[in-house]
């Protein structure tokens, strides 16, 4: 009997939730009626922040090949085997893998989530970029902890918040690995990537990161995540900063590459 | 739906627009909004027709205006202090519901009544009261009360206060809307009696004795030339960090409000603008992250809209940045219209008598029109450095909304503000944000407080030369007359047709045109004043004297100006203009003065300035007499000034008028007397109008000695009633059918004489009084003259 009015009472809670849940939406709808940034739909399903869910189901992973090291996207589909670079000469990292290309719906987003500053769509991202990596054996095997890609002091402030960590936090969160988020520092400022050709990108970053806490990172097998891959200058940069000082292993995840 | 609040609103709006005028029993209007609000239900739930829910939940909010302003005007008019009736001196026991506030030349108490005792009776009677006090050397009394406070006053409580004109209700609007019950007057600070102090822990209190610390300091560091005044750059900063205006001089007031600038010194959105600005910079120097900011923000706008008693400019303004705060907290887009919408809809939720408060429609007028034409307009604008573009249009847009209200509500057209708001804005930030750095630097340290006090009395002294320049440059800030509803209605029509979907073919260019119409209606207001019959008009100017005279045609005459020898309330301004404009009257072609008493005279500095005048016309006034000298020289050097004597008489259309008295005295008076007052008979058709001025009864027998027949149908009483003049054989010569005393309510000298009015009673003549009936108007059509009243709006007729 009295399990039975718990149950009851327990379903009318629920219930009661469901319609509160509903009327918060309503109300939400009636103060701040959203847009979708990216389609203009309006956003009135629970949760929709920015971004409507159906933009954000247009994210896909890219199923063409890649090169097993350096993972830069093929234009054909097949097996996964190194690239004419890498075979040349290996990178500085074990490996890298992204989501797919910097182009349409993910560039987009990314915008969104780097210059306008919607430090929401970290999470929406993230989940993407574990849902796109998650199979990839070789990424995960072993790994300690996960690290971003540092953003200087000055350009956080601007920005509010680093990308890179925003990401890392949430795939550390996912896959309950440790988040080593003050290790790498950015020492000065200088000119942003975007900004610079691929021979200026190299030169550019030498010497700008520096590991505080190299027992933190002593021995392990790090992830080290990045928003967008263009030329590989930054995270080579950062992956040869951690392997001096001691990190046994650098792999790389970054959401989109530029090609 | 980007904006769900602007219906909404828009219905709330309507529902209690209407019931305002069609007065539809509570009862009636809870039974429809019932009915409709189960409708909407059905309909959502369980016939899952959003469209016609929708429909009734619209018509729910509509019902919900009707019902709410029905009930609260129901609950104003039942309240016992309302139709409370009685004479002479009470004693009010009460609880102060809202600190004292201070003007100039008067400080205003705001009790919520106990009790109240006269003769030997003590009733219990709940209701607010606003009591006004005259500034007196015990004032001081006043500025150690706070709300909360339990009091004991004697006052005398009465009626609408001020004058009676044709078209007066309009006050008791403002009344209702403060939800102040009745009003009330004390002759001394010495009559009210503080009984108790309110709880120390109520948050408003907190905030009033804050308000008065604030309020304390800066009296403090910017001294008036006497002791407890302040100086008039202390005056401004006080309005523009406290929103306390009416410690302004009548001159400053004057020159900011021909300027334009005057709407910058209410706490508005622009306030809220300003210190949103500040804060966040501020915070920006401090390195503090953005969205911690944006809370800390929102703190101290709840803060400062408690500090400053909020205006419904103000909770407009803080609703809607509230509102973009949490929504950029919560990752949302707020839509301007939405939240602007939605702040109308809490005010009037809260008293929907904000709907007919002149503070309200100008703060969403000209928001509303920022948000619907500032972006249509600034596309067109060239790039130019510092924002220059976006203040010229931001102030174009608002100015565009609220031209028409500034125009019917106080009778000013003013473009001044369009350029001035370029440096008055940035020079407005800058005193406000030394403002707030002086006010914690003068509680730790009067010393080092001198240097801000020094800077901000530089700048607000600049602020006030920039104000006075614009204000003297007449094509760009001007008085009109009230403009028709018509041309308001035509004038918003068109303005928001421009936003209309594209329909016909060249919608553009004949809405332009339309508009444009209606906009040049609007600011040169080009109809004619034209009058078929004789008309005289005796204001309601209380003690004094101020008569127009509208002739068959377009020729006006106004005859004195009224006045109060005491200063302070500007009876030419706020009670002579706006009966002119509400004739539609630009131009005055006769102005006469009968002599320079206070009670004619001091009107008149403001009808002159108010007004075109095309002749003036005295006889005898002493050239010595300072205010008389004053008059003189603010007068046009384009008027022709006339001095008339006994024995001119003069054509205008068709009626003339023969000047009775004085004669021109061989030497120049040194002293204004009434018997210098100047006499005239006006005649149209058979029908004699006799003006008397304050002729006493030397002027009259000397009148008597010189013309046979001054039989008239209509005198003014000379004098104001007194025993002095009406004399039975001037009175038996005029014999009157109809005779009007131009005379102040309750007023000191116990005018208008018994024995003069029964005098008049004698010989049967008609009396009419402007302490009891308010402004009389005498119509004479060429057959039958009528009197007509504005207390009770009576017209009687009477066959000549």
């Amino acid at each position: 009997m009295s399990g039975e009015t718990r149950k009851e009472n327990l379903s009318v809670t629920l219930a009661k939730n469901k319609q509160v849940g509903s009327l918060l939406k309503i109300l939400e709808l009636m103060f701040f009626p959203s847009f979708c940034k990216l389609c203009g739909k309006l956003l009135d399903r629970e949760g929709e922040k920015v971004v409507c869910t159906s933009c954000l189901k247009e994210l896909k992973s890219r199923r063409s090949s890649y090169c097993l090291c350096c993972g830069s996207f093929f234009e054909t589909y097949g097996d996964p085997h190194l690239c004419y670079k890498c075979m040349k000469k290996k990178p500085v990292f074990s490996l890298h893998r992204s989501c797919s290309v910097y182009s349409g719906k993910l560039k987009d987003l990314i915008l969104l989530f780097k210059y306008q500053k919607f430090k929401v769509l970290a999470k929406e991202l993230a989940a993407y970029m574990y849902r796109s990596l998650v199979q990839d054996e070789a990424l995960w095997w072993d790994l300690e902890a996960v690290i971003p890609v540092p953003l200087h002091k000055a350009r956080k402030r601007q920005r509010g918040f680093n990308q890179s960590y925003e990401l890392a936090r949430y795939i550390a969160d996912f896959k309950g690995l440790e988040l080593l988020d003050k290790a790498l520092i950015k020492k000065f400022n200088v000119p942003p990537q975007t900004s610079l050709s691929a021979e200026e990108r190299k030169i550019n970053n030498r010497g700008a990161y520096e590991v505080v806490d190299p027992w933190k990172i002593k021995g392990k097998i790090l992830l080290l995540v990045d928003d967008v891959y263009t030329t590989g200058a930054t995270v080579s940069e950062c992956s040869a900063v951690l392997l001096k000082s001691g990190a046994r292993e650098v792999r790389v995840v970054t959401l989109a590459q530029a090609s | 739906m980007a904006f769900p609040f602007l219906f909404i609103a828009l219905s709330f709006t309507s529902g209690i627009f209407l019931s305002s005028f069609l007065s539809i029993p509570l009862p009636m209007l809870l039974i429809l909004l019932f009915i409709s609000l189960l409708s909407a239900w059905a309909h959502l739930i369980s016939l899952r027709k959003a469209k016609s829910a929708l429909v009734f939940l619209l018509t729910s909010t509509f019902l919900l205006g009707a019902s709410l302003y029905t009930h609260s005007n129901n609950t104003y008019k039942k309240n016992p202090l309302c139709s409370f009736k009685e004479e002479s001196y009470v004693d009010i026991k009460g609880i102060l519901y809202k600190s004292p506030s201070f003007s100039v030349d008067r400080d205003f108490l705001y009790v919520k009544t106990k009790e109240i005792s006269y003769g030997n009776k003590t009733e219990k009677i709940k209701g607010n009261v606003q009591i006004s006090l005259p500034k007196s050397q015990y004032s001081e009394i006043l500025h150690k009360l706070l709300v909360h406070d339990q009091v004991e006053i004697s006052a005398k409580l009465s009626d609408s206060p001020g004058f009676r004109n044709f078209g007066y209700s309009r006050s008791n609007t403002y009344l209702k809307f403060r939800k102040i019950h009745k009003t009330g007057f004390s002759k001394s600070p010495l009559l009210v009696n503080k009984t108790a102090s309110g709880s120390e822990f109520s948050l408003i209190r907190i905030f009033s004795r804050l308000r008065q610390k604030l309020q304390k300091k800066i009296d403090g560091s910017f001294p008036g030339e006497n002791q407890g005044e302040v100086s008039p750059s202390g005056a401004v900063l006080e309005a523009l960090l406290l929103g306390e205006r009416g410690r302004m001089s009548e001159s400053i007031t004057r020159s900011l409000q021909d300027s334009g600038l005057y709407h910058l010194f209410a706490i508005s959105g622009a306030h809220i603008a300003i210190i949103s600005f500040l804060i966040f910079s501020f915070l920006k120097v401090l390195k503090m992250p953005e969205r911690t900011s944006y809370i800390i923000l929102l703190f101290i706008l709840v803060f400062y809209a408690m500090l400053v008693e909020g205006r419904p400019s103000i909770i407009r303004a803080a609703v809607m940045t509230m509102t973009f705060l949490i929504g950029k907290l919560i990752w949302k887009d707020t839509n301007l219209l939405n939240t602007l919408s939605l702040s109308a809809f809490v005010l009037l939720l809260f008293n929907p008598f904000h709907l007919f408060s002149l503070g309200f429609q100008m703060t969403f007028a000209a928001t509303l029109s920022i948000i619907l034409f500032f972006p249509l307009i600034v596309r067109y604008m060239p790039k130019l450095p510092l924002n220059i573009s976006d203040i010229l249009v931001l102030s174009f847009t608002a100015q565009l909304g609220i031209l028409p209200i500034t125009a019917y509500a106080f009778n000013r057209i003013a473009f001044a503000p369009l350029i001035l708001n370029l440096i008055a804005l940035p020079l407005i930030s800058l005193i406000m944000a030394t403002g707030y750095l002086f006010v914690p630097i003068a509680f730790i340290s009067s010393v080092i407080a001198r240097f801000p006090v020094r800077l901000l009395d530089l700048l607000i002294t600049v602020l006030i030369n920039i104000s006075d320049f614009a204000s003297n440059i007449d094509f760009l800030s001007y008085r009109i007359p009230t403009p028709h509803i018509l041309t308001v209605s035509g004038y918003y029509l068109f303005l928001l047709a421009f936003l209309a979907p594209k329909k016909i073919k060249r919608q553009k260019i004949l809405v332009s045109a339309l508009f444009f119409f209606f906009f040049i209606t609007l600011i040169t207001h080009p109809f004619p004043s034209r009058s078929k019959h004789l008309r005289m008009t005796v204001m309601d100017v209380g003690n004094g004297d101020s008569i127009l005279i509208e002739f068959p045609g377009n020729k006006k005459m106004l005859i004195d100006g009224g006045g109060s020898a005491f200063g302070g309330y500007d009876i030419g301004e706020r009670v002579v203009s706006p009966v002119l404009w509400n004739k539609g009257i630009k131009k005055i072609d006769y102005l006469v003065l009968t002599h320079s008493h206070p009670d004619h005279l001091y009107g008149l500095f403001s009808v002159v300035e108010n007004f075109r005048i095309k002749e003036f016309w005295e006889s005898i006034s002493p050239p010595e007499d300072k205010a008389y000298r004053a008059f003189k020289n603010s007068l046009s050097p384009k008027t022709i000034k006339k001095e008339l004597f006994r024995g001119t008489s003069l054509q205008i259309g068709k009626a003339n008028v023969k000047i009775l008295y004085p004669e021109k005295p061989e030497n120049p008076p040194v002293l204004v007397h009434n018997n210098q007052s100047l006499v005239m008979m006006i005649r149209f058709r058979g029908a004699s109008f006799l003006l008397t001025g304050d002729a006493e009864y030397q002027a009259e027998q000397d009148i008597l000695s010189c013309y046979h027949d001054i039989k008239c149908q209509v005198l003014k009483c000379p004098h104001h009633g007194s025993g002095s003049s009406s004399t039975e054989s001037f009175i038996k010569a005029v014999s009157p059918e109809i005779v009007v005393i131009s005379v102040g309510r309750d007023n000191l000298y116990g005018l208008p004489d018994r024995d003069v009015i029964r005098r008049y009673e004698k010989i049967g003549s008609e009396i009419y009084r402007t302490d009891l009936h308010g402004a009389v108007e005498i119509i004479f059509d060429g057959e039958n003259i009528s009197a007509h009243t504005a207390v009770n709006d009576r017209k009687t007729d009477y066959l000549k």
